[in-house]
């Protein structure tokens, strides 16, 4: 037979055999197993050059097992055969046991156990790639000539390709897994800091955090917070709502020791995590109240941890706790990296909403503050007034704006004031108090109510603020009559008509005047009506009338038409209806101040 | 052709150029536009304020002997537009400057007219069609 044409065969079959494996494992076994049988040799082995030192077996096939056991790992090593084609690239042919003894007297015993006698070391190598070497080994001396020699090295470089081929799958494959990996974390952390924009409860946005981790990150989360001097469990979470009520059961037959050294507890106090690839049984005989609560505590299966404090501006706000249990993963120091990412980036939109929360309800006192604490009982009327800020969702926490007073006038009569300061912040809530404070003030004199509003209009230019800003103002003076009824004097400033009440008609009476708090000399005049027993005043502000909804302004008409609903009203229902019309017809969500002033005549 | 109509104004500087409390000004006008006007259109409320007052300032900047802002073509005024007004006003007081406005008809006119500012403000109708003011259109 032509022997190239054989060994052309021959190579052919082992390169369709070679394609047909994709691990480096597979490579090795098929380069061996084919081989060998082409070259009829008793005994191969390939090598995966694993470090710059180190040859790992691949596969091997005709050694006696103790050989092979040994020879798993083989440190390169000058002046060994294999070595030898390793190191110098070049192929190293011991044609039977007299060259193993003439040039490689140690290890001749080796190579020569078990009968062999010839041996041919080929390194594999692919362009500037030391990959690893493939032995074959025959139980005669064999001289290998040219075109032997030639073949086993074309035997080499296929086995090489290979096996170059399955290392980069294997690299290519790592990296992907690494790269998908990466992007679910980047989610979980953008998706992390997105939760903590949304208007929610410090539990709620907890509890939200907690169920995001799992089952991507963890089994299990909690999340800890530290309240005052303690620390609390504030969330749970499991993907599987059947363990999850175990655990939460468990943690009310035994409620976890908040004093403990260890685990979350201590995490949140001391701002120093703690890493469990694999949680020791100690740990949980050690947490565990009786042999019962250890079994259950068993039974969850706890294996790897990861618990990180939730640290902002030098403090701990409490501790977020990560456990792999029956999934079987463990979590490594990339892990570890990473959850402190996602605690870093909870901690800040934590602290973020807490000093919102804060911000809030400062706010909210003092706008209360602003407000009177309530209204006097004055004989003959019946009072009653609403105010709802704006919803401060959409413009940040902010106080300021709408203002409404009763109080008695020396001279018998009521005062009634609704205000409107345009703007928001600070300086529209200080310019409510001057007007509310200032009015009762000129009242007490026993100012009639143009001139009361005069001087509230020097007050208010002596501020000498150059914002602009301005009030508009209702003021009226109600006089109980003997007859049961009241007389009432209606002073406008820029401030929109009065809503009169009697019987089923409602009645807008204009009360024109200049806004207050620009001009040195507002046109101001005093309009005079008649309420009857069971007749009703409402004073407004425009958050009412310049409402928007999705059907465009509230306006005047609606307003009418909500006051002229079939009666009779007191003045507290009357309130309370009128209020509700317009919040329904925003939705919800305010766009001004709306503050609604009362007065019922009792009827 | 000057839209202004003729006799003292209420509300702006005496023509001698006294304010209230009699001192005398006296303000040397650089050669400038006499009159300039700003055209605000679309929404004027607290999201659009800041562009709106720039363009005011800007036309400030020429110090026209007359400021017309018109409104007449906003769909939306609210108190930040009063604000604009009132501030512009207060400066052109402050620089023996006028300040004029053109409500028109609509959402503009509500406002200011409620706010009982028709009788503070020196308020212009619309220009006759196909008459323009002299001065900047911006």
């Amino acid at each position: 037979m032509n022997t190239t044409r054989a060994h052309g065969t021959a190579l052919q079959r082992l390169a369709v055999a070679l394609l047909g494996a994709v691990t480096p494992e597979a490579i090795g076994r098929v380069a061996v197993t084919v081989s060998v049988q082409l070259l009829a040799a008793d005994a191969g082995v390939l090598f995966d050059r694993t470090d710059a030192c180190t040859l790992t077996s691949l596969f091997s096939i005709g050694w006696p097992a103790e050989i092979e056991a040994q020879y798993r790992h083989l440190a390169l090593h000058r002046g060994r055969p294999l070595s030898d084609a390793v190191l110098d690239g070049s192929a190293v042919w011991l044609e039977g046991a007299d060259q193993w003894r003439a040039r490689y007297p140690e290890m001749a015993p080796i190579g020569t156990a078990g009968d062999r006698e010839a041996t041919a070391c080929l390194p594999l190598r692919v362009d500037d790639r030391d990959l690893g070497a493939i032995v074959f080994s025959f139980d005669h001396p064999h001289a290998f000539g040219p075109d032997e020699r030639a073949y086993l090295e074309a035997v080499a470089a296929l086995c090489a390709q290979a096996l170059d081929r399955a290392r980069l799958l294997v690299v290519e494959r790592r990296a992907r897994a690494d790269a998908e990996r990466e992007r679910d974390r980047m989610e979980v952390l953008a998706r992390t800091a997105g939760l903590m924009e949304e208007p929610l409860s410090v539990e709620e946005r907890l509890q939200r955090l907690a169920d995001l981790m799992v089952p991507a990150l963890a089994d299990w989360c909690a999340v800890h917070l530290v309240r005052g001097d303690e620390v609390e469990q504030i969330a749970v979470a499991h993907d599987d709502p059947a363990r999850l009520d175990f655990v939460l059961r468990l943690q009310e037959r035994y409620p976890p020791d908040p004093s403990a050294r260890t685990g979350a507890f201590e995490v949140s106090r001391s701002g120093t995590p703690s890493f469990l690839p694999d949680i020791p049984d100690e740990l949980l005989v050690a947490g565990a109240v009786d042999e019962e609560h250890l079994q259950l505590i068993r039974s969850i299966g706890m294996r790897s941890a990861v618990l990180v404090p939730l640290v902002v501006r030098g403090h701990s706000l409490g501790a977020l706790t990560l456990v792999h249990a029956e999934s079987g993963r463990r979590f490594d120091e990339l892990d570890l990296a990473f959850v402190q990412r996602v605690a870093g980036t909870a901690a800040v939109a934590l602290d973020n909403a807490r000093l919102y929360q804060q911000q809030r309800r400062i706010a909210h006192t003092l706008q209360a503050a602003l407000l009177p604490t309530g209204l006097p009982d004055a004989p003959g009327l019946r009072l009653a007034a609403r105010y709802r800020p704006q919803t401060d969702e959409r413009t940040g926490v902010e106080v300021g704006g709408d203002v409404y007073d009763v109080v008695a006038a020396p001279d018998g009569r009521w005062a009634a004031v609704v205000a409107d300061v345009c703007g928001k912040g600070p300086d529209a809530a200080a310019l409510t108090a001057l007007i509310r404070h200032t009015l009762r003030a000129e009242v007490a004199h026993g100012l009639g109510p143009v001139d009361a509003l005069r001087r509230l209009n020097d007050a208010m230019l002596r501020e000498a603020r150059a914002d602009g800003r301005f009030a508009t103002v209702a003021h009226a003076r109600i006089a109980v009559e003997a007859d049961g009824g009241a007389t009432v004097t209606l002073v406008g400033a820029g401030h929109p008509p009065a809503l009169v009440r009697r019987a089923d008609t409602v009645e807008l009476v204009p009360t024109p005047g200049t806004l207050l708090g620009v001009f040195p000399d507002p046109v101001l005049r005093e309009t005079t009506l008649r309420l009857d027993p069971g007749d009703i005043l409402v004073l407004y502000t425009d958050g009412v009338t310049e409402a928007r909804g999705v059907d465009g302004f509230y306006g005047v008409e609606r307003m009418t038409a909500a006051a002229g609903a079939p009666g009779p009203w007191t003045a507290a229902a009357l309130a309370d209806a009128l209020l509700t019309d317009v919040v329904t017809f925003q939705q919800g969500v305010l766009r001004d101040d709306i503050a609604l002033l009362v007065v019922e005549v009792a009827p | 052709m000057n839209p202004v109509p003729d006799g003292p104004v209420p509300g702006s500087t005496a023509p001698d150029g006294t304010t209230p409390d009699g001192t005398t000004r006296e303000e040397t006008v650089p050669g400038g536009a006499a009159v300039a006007e700003v055209v605000l259109e679309g929404e004027l409320d607290i999201s659009t304020l800041d562009g709106a007052m720039r363009r005011v300032e800007e036309a400030e900047r020429d110090r026209p002997r007359l400021l017309v802002v018109d409104l007449s073509q906003l769909a939306f005024v609210d108190s930040s537009g009063v604000r604009l007004v009132l501030l512009a006003q207060e400066r052109a007081r402050a620089g023996g400057r006028r300040l004029a406005v053109r409500l028109g008809t609509g959402p503009a006119l509500r406002v200011f007219q409620a706010l009982g500012l028709l009788d503070k403000l020196d308020v212009l109708p619309p220009p006759p069609v196909g008459e323009t003011a002299p001065g900047a259109r911006t």
